[in-house]
């Protein structure tokens, strides 16, 4: 198996006005393709900064990040937009829909951005899948927080992203949805083969990706494989 | 060393990307009780520059037609203070026109009915002034009994001051006069003018008996000229030494056209300035309701970065709908600026001696339109550029 997504000596540095707040300290790591990883770690220890590096949506200080063998800080932002559009997919804590499109025009924009053909059918067959079939027409703000989270499913699904990046994808919902979203989110995971890399607070939910990353005070303390029943 | 890869993607331009378009019909749709303000300080802004500008511009086309009606002759020749020379009047009988003059003071009056007073303008009249143009009177004016007995016509909005009706009496001077008629328009005067100075008009040849016109009094002098084979300029420049001895002036239809063009140019300038204020105030509106808009779509546009949209094609997405607006905006206040123009004559027509006739002005339409595409597209980029 060859690695989808490398970390080189990864370092970010905000500087706060009067001193350098080092939010991430020489992190490095390799995810090897269909497979998955989650980065644990208190509040604060740079779990989220670390997702936003290793998905373009930020540079590092120092280091690097290969994505699909691309070294992403050396594209343009707009060059990291194009990969993210043909590689990458996103599942937030808090959904993060367009409140002005109804779920089905949400799930489309992915696919709408790469072009090409019958992407409403696509979406369709999607939110069919997460078990939004009658919701498709709806806005955001009508539907439930765990109806959201199985729109945003369905919505970084739709490009079938080599690497799907979520961030405390369970976060906001409560637990018996927490389990319905989670379990969609593996199945779906699993029927199309894209690596996973997850950021959570829940050991149970990480051990399900096989691999788990401890992050603390921005280094990576622990790096552990754990067989998947 | 630090290099910069490049990949190659291929560029579509924002004509050809129907997401673009999609998007921005679609994220708009549910925004537009938001975008109100922005509509409306556009509307506002360009609906005062268009009325105003159109305003002016059909203003000075019936300054242009109406000049004559409102001189009410092709030459008239003023003397202040003092009656023309007799040389002068043998001078001007070779002419070939028909004439009329006419004299105008102020006095007071007093109506016998009532006892009331009031400061007025007296116009004496002989001739058959106005030659351009009338003067209107009302229904059950008796022209005759002006003409014959010793009667004045005075204007109407005096005789609703006092309670004045036909056949009663008021006394000029030494002098009383039988009321034959009530006057509701002169040449050149307006209802503002009517109401700071009314006019009580009788025939020259009355005047004297008023015993009004003793040495030194204010009086102003006029001869009207309407000159039947034409050759006002030859006749000017015969006038022009003639004037100069005896401290006359004249004015033709040119120069009054001139001087009321003149004078409503600073009306224009100032109500300009009054538009000019409403379309900064616009500015501003379209300035600050742009940035919150911007500022709301932030989070759209960062979700929208990590689904892999570019700089520009995100910018496209909330300009277009800006712009939409703008022109939206922009069509909706030359409309109203139109409607306006219906609106304005009659608020402004006591105080101007012309009457306006609204007419859409196309130019003042289109660059009411071009005004408000700029505003917007101004106003707007700089807050999406920081997106």
């Amino acid at each position: 198996m060859s690695s989808i997504l490398k970390v080189e000596r990864l370092s970010k540095v905000f500087n706060t006005g009067q001193k350098d707040l080092t939010v991430l300290h020489d992190i490095s790591f390799e995810v090897e393709e269909h497979t998955g990883l989650s980065i644990v770690g208190p509040s604060g220890s740079g779990k989220t900064t670390l997702l936003g590096l290793c998905a373009g949506l930020d540079q590092p200080t120092s280091g690097k990040v290969m994505l699909v063998d691309i070294e992403l800080n050396r594209l343009s932002e707009d060059d990291r937009a194009y990969v993210r559009n043909r590689n990458v997919g996103f599942v937030f804590q808090n959904f993060q829909l367009l409140p002005t499109l109804t779920a089905l025009e949400n799930v489309m924009i992915p696919l709408e951005l790469r072009g090409g053909n019958n992407i409403s059918t696509t979406a369709e067959h999607l939110l069919d899948r997460v078990g939004l079939t009658d919701r498709m027409h709806h806005y955001p703000s009508q539907l439930s927080g765990g109806e959201q989270q199985r729109v945003a499913i369905a919505r970084a699904f739709i490009t079938d992203p080599k690497i799907l990046f979520a961030d405390e994808p369970t976060g906001n919902l409560d637990e018996e949805t927490a389990k319905k979203v989670t379990d969609l989110l593996f199945e779906i995971n699993k029927e199309k083969g894209t690596t996973l890399v997850l950021v959570t607070h829940n050991i149970q939910l990480a051990e399900h990706t096989g691999r788990i990353l401890k992050l603390k005070g921005g280094q990576l303390i622990e790096d552990k494989s754990i067989s998947i029943d | 060393m630090d290099y910069i890869i490049k990949i190659k993607r291929e560029k579509v331009s924002v004509f050809k990307s129907k997401w673009i378009w999609k998007l921005a019909y679609k994220d708009a749709r549910k925004n537009f009780s938001r975008l109100f303000l922005f509509i409306s300080s556009i509307v506002i802004g360009i609906g005062a520059l268009v009325a105003i500008d159109s305003f002016n511009i059909n203003l000075q086309n019936d300054i242009n037609k109406q000049a004559k009606e409102l001189l009410g002759a092709d030459l008239v020749i003023n003397s202040r203070g003092k009656k023309f020379e007799k040389d002068f009047i043998s001078g001007l009988d070779s002419l070939n026109a028909e004439f009329a003059e006419d004299a105008r003071f102020a006095s007071m009056v007093f109506f016998s009915k009532t006892g009331g007073t009031r400061l007025i303008q007296v116009i004496a009249m002989e001739g058959d002034f106005p030659f351009y143009g009338e003067i209107a009177l009302s229904e059950d004016s008796d022209i005759e009994s002006f003409n014959s007995k010793k009667s004045v016509m005075i204007d109407e909005s005096l005789a609703i001051q006092y309670s004045v009706e036909i056949n009663d009496t008021i006394k000029l001077g030494k002098a009383s006069f039988l009321i034959s008629g009530f006057v509701t328009g002169f040449p050149g005067n307006t209802n503002i003018s009517a109401a700071f100075a009314p006019v009580v008009y009788l025939p020259l040849k009355r005047l004297e008996e008023t015993g009004l016109i003793q040495y030194g009094s204010r009086v102003s002098y006029n001869k009207y000229l309407k000159l039947i084979d034409g050759g006002l300029e030859e006749i000017k420049q015969a006038l022009n030494p003639e004037v100069k001895k005896y401290g006359y002036s004249y004015e033709t239809i040119e120069s009054r056209r001139e001087n009321l063009g003149q004078g409503f140019e600073n009306l224009y300038k100032f109500f300009n300035l009054l538009s000019f204020v409403a379309l900064i105030l616009g500015c501003i509106g379209v300035a600050s309701s742009v940035y919150i808009y911007v500022k709301e779509k932030k989070y759209a546009a960062a979700v929208l970065r990590c689904m892999g949209a570019s700089g520009w094609q995100i910018f496209y997405v909330f300009f277009i709908q800006i712009l939409t607006l703008g022109i939206l905006g922009s069509i909706l206040g030359v409309i109203h600026g139109i409607l306006l123009q219906y609106i304005l004559p009659l608020v402004v027509s006591d105080f101007i001696p012309i009457e306006v006739t609204p007419l859409i002005s196309w130019i003042s339409a289109f660059q009411g339109l071009l005004v408000g595409l700029i505003i917007s597209s101004l106003f707007s980029i700089l807050p999406l550029i920081n997106i």
